[in-house]
């Protein structure tokens, strides 16, 4: 589920405008993105295409793990979305549909407890640094006015 | 000759459509590209063992050549000695007759020492499961008189030790990445962590001495204590006593099951101040080779040293991963009624460590916000005289106007004669390499 608001300014068959969500796929996100698109026909109701580019901030930017003396600090990755959709006009307002591939990312680095032979224990070491790369397809309503 | 003409049909395709057809096109070639996935680096440090016969590590006593200091623990004082535990590999030898220009003379060779403390001139240090009793009537030839076998069976870590045993006296340490890349699941599991109760960053005990005896100093962190010609040694849950009258000869008395996550031990005039992750035990030393309670205290789950005199016990509670989610505190308790001691005060700290009185200074190491040193007059509005910041601390050992920290990246001596004026007179850096 995806929930997001565009804002920007249309010239003849173009609308270019910078957009942001919230992302609830697998990992809850923040992406602030811009947002180009083109409407093929010069009339109120028209297929388009539309592409959207921007950074994925993650809610949470720290987390915990089941392990005791652990914990995770999550950085942001990139957004994008590319797709096409129907403008359904209406007089000063239309319903969009759209379908898309959308790609959000993050980078995760895990930190605990490092145990050394013989030794006192050491906190807070990096024990592990993950990129994930998320990919789906989206299925979008819009209102626009 | 016939020819034949071929009729193609173009299929028409608004110009207006291309644009969306092709979208369309890209997105299903897309679709093989749905799968989410993730790389990961782990960084593991990979640890080769480096063994020894238990014969060949017992011959090995001998001062050989300083080494830098890497992970030093405890911290003794004999004399113009410091003596400073290099953890599970041995003792360095600190010529400390000026302070403010200490020097690195030797290293005692100790595979597995923890603890350590002193009488006269007999060192008694823990070797795994042993008990070494070291002559250091002259530090720079230490030499073994006695050895107590299997008297440490409780210690974490600690291996059997008969002569042909291989017993562990270093580590070849190697760090790499593994890297791996997969499809991105769900994960729920769980990890049973290791809690090690006696592992402590700690150092020795404060001991009053007995007549006719010389005890050491060291500091609020210890396992060891040394007073009344008994050696005091606490592991995670019992206390052993050894009757040290006789030097050089050590005698195993008893192991008492006192309690659990028992981590300290600290020795003031006719009492043993005994600090536990759940509390503080107070024990009376009438017969020194039977101790008995005369109470204990509860407290939230963390560390705590503790530290006496003759009115007063001041507790450090500390949280963290091996602490648990206790507080940061100072607590202060009276002991006028060693039966019944009463909480008087908390103080706010940031991550307090080891501890230090002498006269009315306090010294505690509060972790990375440095050492605080507070007048305790009054110990219901204890007055802060100095803070010094920038170092990240565990312990201290104040004594005959100087304060011995030890601290992240060295051991650090502060003149405190003049309490107005305390200030830095030598590091002993700490090697991180």
């Amino acid at each position: 589920m995806i929930i997001q608001t565009i804002h920007g300014t249309r010239f003849k068959t173009w609308f270019a405008g910078i957009g942001g969500g919230l992302d609830a796929y697998y990992q809850q996100s923040l992406p602030l993105f811009l947002d180009i698109r083109k409407n093929i026909l010069h009339q109120p109701s028209t297929p388009f295409v539309y592409a959207d580019g921007g950074i994925n901030f993650v809610v949470e930017p720290e987390g915990q793990t089941p392990t005791r003396g652990s914990s995770l600090k999550r950085n942001p990755g990139s957004y994008y979305e590319i797709g096409v959709g129907y403008r359904v006009g209406f007089k000063t307002t239309a319903i969009n549909f759209t379908i898309g591939h959308s790609y959000k990312g993050y980078k995760e680095r895990q930190y605990g407890i490092r145990y050394i032979p013989n030794m006192e224990l050491e906190e807070n070491v990096l024990l592990e640094a993950k990129s994930f790369h998320l990919k789906r397809i989206s299925f979008k309503i819009g209102l626009e006015f | 000759m016939r020819t034949e003409k071929q009729n193609f049909t173009k299929l028409a395709v608004p110009t207006q459509l291309r644009l969306p057809l092709l979208s369309i096109m890209l997105l299903f070639i897309a679709q093989s590209c749905l799968k989410d996935n993730f790389k990961s680096t782990r960084y593991v440090t990979l640890y080769t063992p480096v063994t020894k016969t238990l014969a060949e590590v017992r011959s090995d006593v001998q001062l050989s050549t300083p080494i830098p200091l890497k992970n030093p623990s405890k911290i003794y004082v004999k004399g113009n000695y410091l003596l400073i535990s290099e953890t599970w590999k041995g003792v360095h030898i600190i010529d400390n007759t000026d302070p403010s220009n200490p020097k690195n003379i030797g290293f005692i060779k100790i595979p597995g020492n923890v603890d350590m403390a002193t009488k006269n001139n007999s060192l008694y240090a823990d070797m795994n499961r042993e008990l070494w009793t070291i002559d250091i009537s002259d530090p720079t030839a230490p030499s073994i008189k006695n050895i107590i076998e299997n008297v440490f069976p409780w210690y974490p870590g600690a291996q059997p030790t008969p002569l042909d045993a291989e017993i562990v006296v270093d580590y070849i340490v190697k760090d790499t990445v593994i890297e791996t890349s997969g499809d991105v699941v769900e994960e729920d599991g769980q990890q049973i962590v290791f809690f090690d109760a006696t592992g402590n960053l700690a150092f020795s005990n404060s001991a009053s001495g007995a007549v006719g005896a010389i005890y050491g100093t060291g500091g609020s962190m210890a396992r060891f204590a040394a007073l009344k010609e008994r050696l005091f040694t606490v592991d995670g849950s019992g206390l052993s006593i050894f009757n040290i009258t006789a030097d050089m000869k050590p005698e195993f008395v008893q192991r008492k099951q006192i309690g659990w996550l028992i981590e300290t031990i600290y020795p003031f005039k006719e009492n043993l101040y005994i600090g536990s992750l759940n509390g503080m035990y107070i024990y009376d030393l009438a017969n020194p080779n039977d101790p008995t309670q005369l109470s204990s205290v509860t407290h939230v789950r963390s560390c705590d040293p503790v530290v006496a005199n003759e009115t007063h016990a001041f507790v450090t509670l500390r949280n963290g991963t091996r602490c648990w989610d206790g507080v940061n505190e100072l607590q202060i308790y009276s002991t006028a009624s060693l039966t019944s001691p009463t909480l008087l005060k908390k103080y706010p700290m940031t991550s307090p460590h080891g501890l230090g009185l002498s006269g009315n200074l306090l010294f505690i190491c509060d972790g990375k916000d440095g050492l605080k040193i507070y007048d305790i007059t009054d110990v219901n509005d204890l007055k802060l005289v100095k803070h010094i910041k920038g170092l990240d601390t565990f312990d201290v050992i104040p004594i005959n106007g100087i304060a011995i920290v030890s601290g992240e990246s060295g051991i650090y001596q502060y003149d405190y004669r003049d309490p107005n004026n305390i200030k830095l007179i030598s590091t002993i850096d700490i090697s991180k390499k």
